[in-house]
Order: C-alpha cells, then structure tokens, then sequence
C-alpha cells in the first residue's frame, strides 16, 4: 500500500503552494476576461449550436480532433452565461499549467521548473486574444498533456498512444511525439525514437491520403480555427513550448544555482523570468479595437443599451458596425432624436447596413430590423450570417433568431424545424419550452407581447425590398402602423443623416400623435437649420452654430 | 492503406456491435384497433415505388408515439416486420434491407400491405393497414446526384455535390466547399443519368467548368470576350459531341411580406452551344437577342433545343411582368447549326404565366415544366407547379397529382423516363426536398414519395440544406477528389472560344 508520503510526492498531486499558484492565475485570467473581454465570451458561443444528441456526437468524433472539438463545444456552450465562461477559459489555463507542471516534476522538480510551468499556460492565455483560436485548442492541449504524464518512452506504447491521441485531439498530437521523440532520446531508447518519428510521419501521411483537407489544414489542425482558408502558425506554438518545457527545466535543473527546489531566492526570479513577457504577450494579443466590436454586439445581444451608451460615452464608436449599435441603443433608450449627434456618425449605414458576406456586421442591423418589424429583411441577415459562420457551424443565437422570424410570419413548419434543434441545446430548450405553444397558434403569436407587436408593425403589402430607398421602407412602416415610433425615429434619423431634408416637415408631421410632449432637440435643431438658412446671419443660426446635428448637417462635424 | 481501409470500417463495426446488443423493444399488448389508417411520417400511404428502393422507413406523425410495430405482407408472397435495436429507435419502422429488397422482387407490380400497431399513454393501437404499390417499371438506375446548399441569398456556406444510392441511405461526397477552397459550385449535368459525361461549374477565383466525356476530365473556361458571363444552365444532347447552356447575368431582391422570400430574376441571358470537341461556343443571334432566352434543352432526338423567353422589362420595378414562353428552335447535330425561326409551343404571355426549365423526357412523348405566375426561378416561387404537355397530342395539363401549394421544381427524369425526381419545398416552404413519381402509359403520375432515410424524421428535421437540382445517375460517378481538387486550384484552363456570330442580313 502506498503510503501518505508516496502519493503526495507524485507530481499528479499538487502542493498547496501549487494549488495557491493556480489559484492566482485562475483569478488572473478570470478577472482580465469579466473585465473586458465578455463580449468575445459571447463571440464564441454565439457562433456555435452544440447539440445533445448521439448523432452530433459521432459527427464530431469522425474527424480527427473530434474529440477535442466536442468537448470544447460544450464547454462553450456555457458561455451562454458570459461570466462562467470566463471561469471555463481560466480553468483551461489553469489545467494546462498544471498539468504542465505535472509533467515538468517527471523530470526536474525544481522552482525554475514550477516558473516554466507558466510559460505555455500564459501562451494559451494569449493566443486566445485572437478570437477565432477556438477553445478547442486548450482542450486538445490539456488531452494531449494528461496523455503525456502517463505516457512513457516505450515503443508499444507509443504506438497505441500517439494514432489515438490524434484522432482524438487533432495535430496537437505532435507536441505528444516531440516530448516522446526527446524523453525517448533521454533514455537513449533509439527503437522508440525511431517508432515514434516513423509513426508521426504515417499518421500525416495517411491523413492526407484519406481526408479530403488541403495539406496546410491537416498539418495545422482542423479544429483549432474558425477559419479554414487562413491559419495562423501561432496556433501550434503554446504546444511547441510545452512539450520542450520538460527538458528545458531538466537542462536547468543541471545548473547549481537553478537547481533549488523550494527556495524563494531562485523561484522570484524565475517567475519574474517567465511571467513577465508572457504578460507582455498577452496584453499584445488582445487587441482593444477587435474586442470592442465583439462588446458591441454582445451588448446588443443581450438589449444592455444603457451599457452601450455608457461605453460610447467613454469613446465614440466609429466603425459602421459599432454605430449602428449605438443608434439602436439610442433608439431603444429614448435617446435617439436627443443625443444622436452627440456621437460620430458615418450616414445612414450607421442606422442600418447593407448587408455583408460576413457572420457578424450585419448582426446589429437584423436586431434593428427585427425590432422595427422588417421582418423578412431581418430574417434574411440573419440567415445569411449563419451562412457566413466560417467553419460551417449553425448558431443558436441566430437559429433562435430564425424560429422567431417564421413564428412571426406563420411559417410554423420551419419554425418547429429550428425549434426542434434548439430543444437539443443545453442553454435554449427553456426558451423552446416557453414559444412551443405558440406554433400553428395565430391568436397566441397576436397576443404575444414582442411577437404581436412585430405582426402590427409588419409590412402589410408583398412587394420587393429596397435597402437603396430606405426612406421609403422606413415610411411604409409607418404607414402600416402609424404607432411604430421606432420606424418614425429612424425615418427622421435616415433624412437627416442622408442630408435630404426636402421632406423634413413632411415626415416631421407623422410623429405628432408619438407621445412626444415637444419636439424632440434634433428635430428642432433641424428646423432651426431650416429656418436659419433662410437667413444665415440671423439670431438662430447663431444659437445653433454649435450643434452637433447642425455641424452633421452642413459638415463640419469634427 | 489497411490503416485507412480499418478506419473506414470503425463506423461498421460499432453498428455491428450495436446490433448484437439488440434492445428489447416493447410488443404489442391489450391492443385496440381503429377503423382509420395511421397518419405516417413521411407520407408514404398509397404510394408507388420501384423494385430497387431503399426502405421506407417511417415513423408515426404524432411525435409523442413512443413505439411502432410495423408488419408489411406482400399481395404476392412474402412478410416481413419492421426491426428495432440499439441504434434504431422504437418509434421508427426500419427494415431489414436485405429482406426488404427480396420482399420488393418477389412482388413486383403487387402490393405491399403495411398493418401499423403504435404506442402512446401506454395503450396500443393498431390502424387499418394501407398499401404501397411495387412498381412494374424499375427504375434503372444506381442512385440520384444532388446539389445540397442551404436555401440562403447571398452566401452559399457549406455547399456541395453528392451522390446517393436509391438503394440503400448511402450518401457519398463527389466534392464539397473545402475541396474547392471554399469557392461556390453549380449544379451537376448529366447527359441522360450518364456517369461517363457529365459536367460541374464551380465558381470564383478558381472558376471552371469540368466536362467529363470519353474518360477523360477537361476544365474549361467558358466565358469569352464575346459573351457576357460563363455558362450557367446546361442540357445535353444526347450524342454527347454538343451542350446547350444558357449564360444568365441573375440578380436577387427580397419580399417584405409573409409567404415569399426572394425574387431571383436575370438581368441578361443568352443560349450558346458548347461543341466539345472543338470547344467553341455554337451562337445564332436568334438566341442572343435583348429577350431572355434561358434554361435550355435539347429534344429526345436531339433536333430541337427547347428554351424559355421573354420581352426584356423594367427590372425590378415590373418584375411581375416577366412571363417566360417555352419555345423551340431546330439544330443540326450534323452540321452544328441552328434553324432560322423560332416555334413558340406555349405562349405564356397570354395564359398570363410563366415556364421555366423544359424537360423533355427521353422517349420523345412529354415535356415537363414548371410554370408559375412570373419569373424564370420557380424554386423561389411557391406557386411554381409541375406541369406536362404530350408531344404527341400536344395536350398540356398541371401535374395535380404531384403538385402542392409549394413551390415544385426542378425535375428529371430517368434514363427509362417512367420515373422523374423534383425538388419540392411542401414540407416547410422553405428547404426544397427530393419526391419521386412514376408516370403510367396513361400519362398519369404517382402519388409522390419523399427519398427515403433511415431515419427520415431526424434527418429532415436536422437537415438544414436544400436538394438542389436532383437527377438521376445510371451507376456510381467516380470522381476522384484530390485530383478533383488539385486541378481545380491549378487554374490550368482550356479557353473556350466563341464562334462568329451571323447576323442576319434583315437586321
């Protein structure tokens, strides 16, 4: 029997100052995620429909890689609450470092080793900044790293090891072989290295032959990317690193001075060595202008519009994308005819987009569509985004999205379809639960507070949509629902930033039975621009020199 | 190699395995019996089905049936009894498809007799027994090929070509997006279920038209300085020298209301004829005019190329007055020309309609169509319906007995032309799905049948693609996709080159 002493001793147990380091670095990397980067939490889960089912399951594990990427879709699938998936990536992290270090104590158990043992975790960290490296790069990882600690340099096992790690966690697998090839060529074991080379090679050999990937994907991993045309080589490098790590820590433990296990004088430096460069690397990776586009949507996704507005007031958005966010917030909070030319604006695409061949630009105009009750148009940027997902994965946010368009248009067959996959999600069969009663049920969908809503502000003609006449759309909204102050705002919005002010008092006119208690401020400033025109030099033109609605208008907006 | 070939075989195995372990599935008990017969999924109730047909497997339409027992006894011989195991569900009635191919050949041209028993709240309930009819007419081919594309806009996402066989669920990739580096394909034609000549467009930055004709793959470039865009909608004739394609310059423009969803509709289009053994686009200004010309094929004897037109409109405003008629015009396979007039068969305009994709059937006696109130895409027109016009009477009627309030499109026949494939959007109007009919010596089609899955309600619940263009294929098309994939990357073309165009001199 083994005794206390023995199994604290191996490295699969870790020392409380062990699990004090994983402590700080899970709340590192929880903290730095909740604090700014909760949008690209979203970002990920949103851009995936991971599915219970048996089915989906054997679809994955079919490639190799598969199994990484089953897991690490259900890890994002609860991402669905953002800050829990900020624990999940810190997890990863953690796991790797750990496991990491469980594998650096095979070889050298020593402070420099625990200190390198940072050294690929804060590499996954950053790599992770670039928010198409999917999660299951740390999963595949973290398998590959767990098969290391039990695996030893001995040709039968390798050769089961090193075919199955692959197929289940994709070209990570090669970190496995390098650490293998090296521990092999340790212990002077030349039959394993040898094993372990010529398996490396057949395996990427067979792959090629048998998979139908371009050779660059199959080298680089199927899995770790959204995108299958381009693939940064950055993937690969946390792996590299880990699977030298070992080695590295051996080589330095042979160094007297390195070679203290738990002294404080040699472990400092060490981490100061390690961690501050990865530190650097990760502030560099995670790129503020990326992320905020990914905080934009997130917001919009989740209607926190006063978020939205209290981090426009922190800095101006001035993409087309993050203004059309901003001006549905706006518009959602009141605001919109108040404090719209408090901001930047890029013209009417600021209101609402043309569409894109791309899976998140046209996001906030479909929200915006949706709410103003174009639904067809809504329906079609939405779809067409989930098209556009660049490796071919469906999205639950926007299939939700879908199911509600055809419940809205009384397509209950298509709706029950999208409904159908939803239920098999973890995170939206509540949701199918809650609108399933209202398939096939007219009078429900009518009553429905949101889906009513939008069947009253629905188009009410079959005719073809323009997204070059917008003002026009815009106003037939309003003819079908004279209550939709949403289409009024953005209609007004639309003329002023088109500059086409003909109309003003015309479309003016159709806001009189709104609720406003007088005009809005952009209205007026607009009429007083009118009116000062008449007379350029006039007290009101002097009044309104410094508008923000007047210097849009005549274009000296700064 | 033996590495590869055991991987294949995993998938197998772990079924095999499965299958062993067969579950006890509940048996029927305390049964009542109903005078009504069972409302199935699919919809395969007195449906007609060729000898070579994979299992129709279905389930109840209620989904809150938790099991089926399903026993089919033939009108000439034979019994057999739906299976249940691991891998299959309790509420699917799948066959054994040995068994059920032998149940098949022994009655050929009888009737199979299906007695459904179901279970639901716990209580059995066995239905009136309902029929398939096993088909005299075989349908002599190895399978379909198929286009599966989301039914999208703009952006084609995971689009590509397969193959299945009819006689089991297999499915097989002839090629998909990542082998062709992420670029859009249009769709496969044969000439007549060939799998020996037959011909791809993919489109993009590696574009190319590959033609396969007397073994041998050629990648063409079809567009020329001459014509305005690359080949689009292709027919052969049936001697395999000539294909007649139209060139469509196409736009889209989305409704704003409930029922439909895009008007697709062509800015510009001409017919030209490939000669493909000179490579040389065969042109006649007859079918290069400022009308539409579109969508064009050749009759059973090669003689005629049928085609649709219309008088160009001011597009989109007056989409709705866009009424395409069928018409015909003489070539001379001999001499690679073409007549000098013009025989419109139905004028369009003045039924107030629109005809889109002719399809001669190859024994010479219909022409089936679509027609629909405007247009030249009936995919994207619900009220696009299947209609038929006898060459020999000259007589043309709705196929009502295939039709639906969805749209109904893009059909072919097969090699033997006793049975035709379309795609149908009737199942949620929006994914088009592929139905299979036999026409009798009457004239008169068969109640339709959706292709058979094994396990039809999940696999068209979570398929999320449209069957684009479905034909039929006399034996397995073999494409090798690597090479498939290198050529296509290579961009080493062959340019297609126009003919002269004559003018005629009262022009």
């Amino acid at each position: 029997m083994k005794t206390l002493t023995t199994i604290t001793n191996s490295p699969f147990v870790p020392s409380v100052k062990t699990l004090v380091g994983a402590a700080l670095l899970f709340t590192a990397v929880t903290v730095w995620w909740i604090g700014g980067y909760i949008g690209t939490i979203s970002y990920h889960e949103q851009l995936q429909m991971f599915l219970t089912d048996g089915g989906y399951f054997c679809e994955r594990l079919s490639l190799p890689g598969g199994l990484a990427d089953y897991l690490s879709e259900l890890l994002v699938s609860f991402f669905f609450f953002a800050q829990i998936g900020a624990g999940i990536i810190a997890a990863l992290v953690v796991l790797v470092q750990l496991l990491m270090w469980a594998l650096i104590r095979r070889h050298s158990d020593t402070a420099v080793g625990y200190a390198l043992s940072l050294v690929p975790a804060m590499m996954v960290w950053a790599v992770l900044g670039n928010p198409d490296i999917l999660m299951s790069l740390p999963v595949a990882m973290i398998g590959v790293l767990a098969l290391c600690c039990v695996a030893k340099p001995r040709w039968w096992l390798v050769a089961v090891l090193l075919p199955v790690t692959y197929w289940l966690f994709g070209t990570m697998f090669y970190g496995m072989a390098i650490y293998l090839a090296l521990y092999a060529l340790a212990e002077r074991r030349w039959v394993t290295m040898g094993v372990t080379v010529v398996l490396t090679i057949a395996i990427m050999v067979v792959s090629t032959y048998w998979l139908n990937y371009p050779l660059y994907r199959i080298l680089v991993g199927l899995h770790y990317y959204r995108y299958p045309t381009t693939l940064p080589y950055v993937l690969v490098v946390p792996m590299l690193f880990a699977s030298v790590m070992p080695f590295v820590a051996k080589a330095a433990g042979r160094v007297k001075v390195l070679a203290a296990k738990n002294d404080w004088k040699v472990l400092l430096p060490a981490l100061v060595v390690c961690v501050v460069p990865c530190y650097l690397l990760v502030r560099s990776m995670y790129v503020k202008e990326v992320h905020d586009v990914l905080e934009y949507d997130y917001l919009v996704r989740s209607a926190q519009w006063d978020k939205v507005i209290a981090k426009a007031d922190k800095q101006s958005p001035n993409t087309p994308n993050t203004v059309v966010c901003l001006n549905l917030a706006l518009q959602q909070s009141g605001l919109l005819p108040y404090t719209q030319f408090r901001y930047f604006q890029n013209g009417p695409e600021g209101l609402l987009q043309d569409y894109n061949k791309d899976f998140l630009s046209p996001l906030p105009t479909a929200e915006a569509m949706f709410r103003l009750g174009m639904i067809n148009a809504a329906q079609q940027y939405f779809f067409e985004a989930q098209e556009a997902i660049p490796d071919y994965r469906k999205s639950a946010r926007l299939t939700r999205r879908l199911a509600e368009t055809n419940l809205i248009n009384s397509q209950y067959e298509v709706a029950r379809k999208y409904l159908g996959m939803l239920k098999k999600t973890l995170f939206y069969a509540s949701w199918v639960k809650e609108v399933e009663p209202l398939v096939g049920n007219e009078k429900a969908i009518d009553a429905h507070k949101l889906y009513g809503q939008l069947r009253k502000n629905q188009y009410a003609d079959d005719f073809l949509f323009s997204n070059k006449e917008m003002d026009m759309m815009l106003g037939l909204l309003l003819v079908k629902n004279p209550k939709n102050k949403m289409a009024y705002e953005y209609l007004m919005s639309y003329i002023i930033l088109n500059r086409d002010l003909q109309h003003f008092y015309d479309y003016f006119q159709l806001g009189k039975d709104l609720g406003y208690e007088q005009p809005p401020s952009i209205y007026q400033d607009v009429h007083a621009l009118l009116e000062a025109q008449k007379s350029p030099n006039g007290y009101m033109g002097q009044q309104y020199q410094s508008s923000g609605t007047w210097n849009y208008i005549l274009g000296t907006a700064q | 190699m033996w590495v590869a070939t055991f991987l294949r075989l995993v998938p197998a195995i772990c079924v095999a395995l499965l299958l062993c372990l067969s579950a006890c599935s509940p048996k029927p008990h305390d049964v009542t019996k109903v005078a009504a017969q069972p409302a199935i999924y699919p919809d395969y109730i007195g449906v007609t089905i060729p000898v070579e047909i994979a299992p129709m497997n279905f389930c109840m339409a209620d989904e809150a049936v938790e099991a089926i027992d399903v026993v089919v006894r033939g009108s000439k011989t034979g019994e057999l009894r739906a299976r249940h195991s691991l891998t299959t569900p309790d509420e699917v009635a799948q066959f054994d498809i040995d068994e059920w191919h032998q149940l098949l050949k022994d009655n050929i041209g009888g009737t199979l007799s299906f007695t459904v028993t179901a279970l639901k709240d716990g209580q059995w309930t066995e239905y009136q027994p309902f029929a398939m009819t096993v088909s005299p007419y075989p349908l002599g081919e190895y399978g379909i090929v198929y286009r599966r594309i989301a039914p999208g806009f703009e952006t084609f996402s995971n689009i590509g070509m397969y193959q299945r066989d009819m006689s089991t669920f297999c499915e097989e990739t002839l090629f998909d997006v990542k082998d062709v580096d992420g670029q859009c394909m249009n769709c496969h034609y044969a000439n007549r279920c060939s799998a020996q000549e037959f011909l791809v467009h993919v489109r993009g930055k590696h574009g190319a038209t590959m033609l396969r004709r007397g073994g041998k793959d050629t990648y063409l470039t079809t567009k020329t300085d001459e014509t305005f865009g690359s080949c689009a909608y292709g027919y052969w004739h049936h001697e395999g020298r000539y294909c007649a394609f139209s060139l469509n310059k196409a736009q889209q423009n989305f409704y704003t209301g409930e029922k439909k969803i895009i008007e697709t509709w062509d800015r510009m289009s001409d017919i030209v004829v490939l000669d493909t053994e000179t490579n040389e686009l065969l042109r006649t200004p007859l079918l290069e005019g400022p009308d539409y010309q579109t969508t064009p094929a050749f009759s059973a004897d090669g003689k005629t190329i049928y085609f649709s037109t219309a008088t160009v409109q001011n597009m989109p405003q007056d989409y709705e007055k866009v009424k395409y008629s069928l018409c015909s015009i003489a070539f001379d396979a001999a001499t690679g020309t073409f007549g000098e007039t013009i025989d419109t068969l139905i004028n369009a305009r003045l039924l107030d309609k629109s005809i889109s994709l002719a399809r001669p059937s190859y024994d010479g006696k219909y022409i089936m169509y679509c027609l629909m109130s405007h247009g030249t895409t009936p995919v994207s027109h619900m009220d696009s319906d299947l209609w038929l016009l006898d060459l020999a009477t000259g007589e043309t009627r709705p196929m009502d007995e295939v039709n639906s309030g969805e749209a109904d499109a893009y059909h072919n026949w097969t090699g033997n032309s006793r049975w035709f494939v379309f795609g149908s959007k009737r199942e949620d109007h929006y994914y088009s799905l592929p139905y299979f009919a036999c026409i009798g010596d009457d004239g008169k089609a068969t109640k339709p049948f959706l292709l058979p899955q094994e396990n039809p309600r999940e696999y068209y619940l979570e398929n999320l693609h449209s069957f684009n263009a479905p034909d039929f294929v006399h034996e397995r098309v073999d494409l090798d996709r690597g090479e498939f994939t290198e050529r296509i990357m290579s961009d080493e073309r062959i340019q297609v080159k126009a003919a002269a165009l004559d003018l005629p001199t009262d022009k």
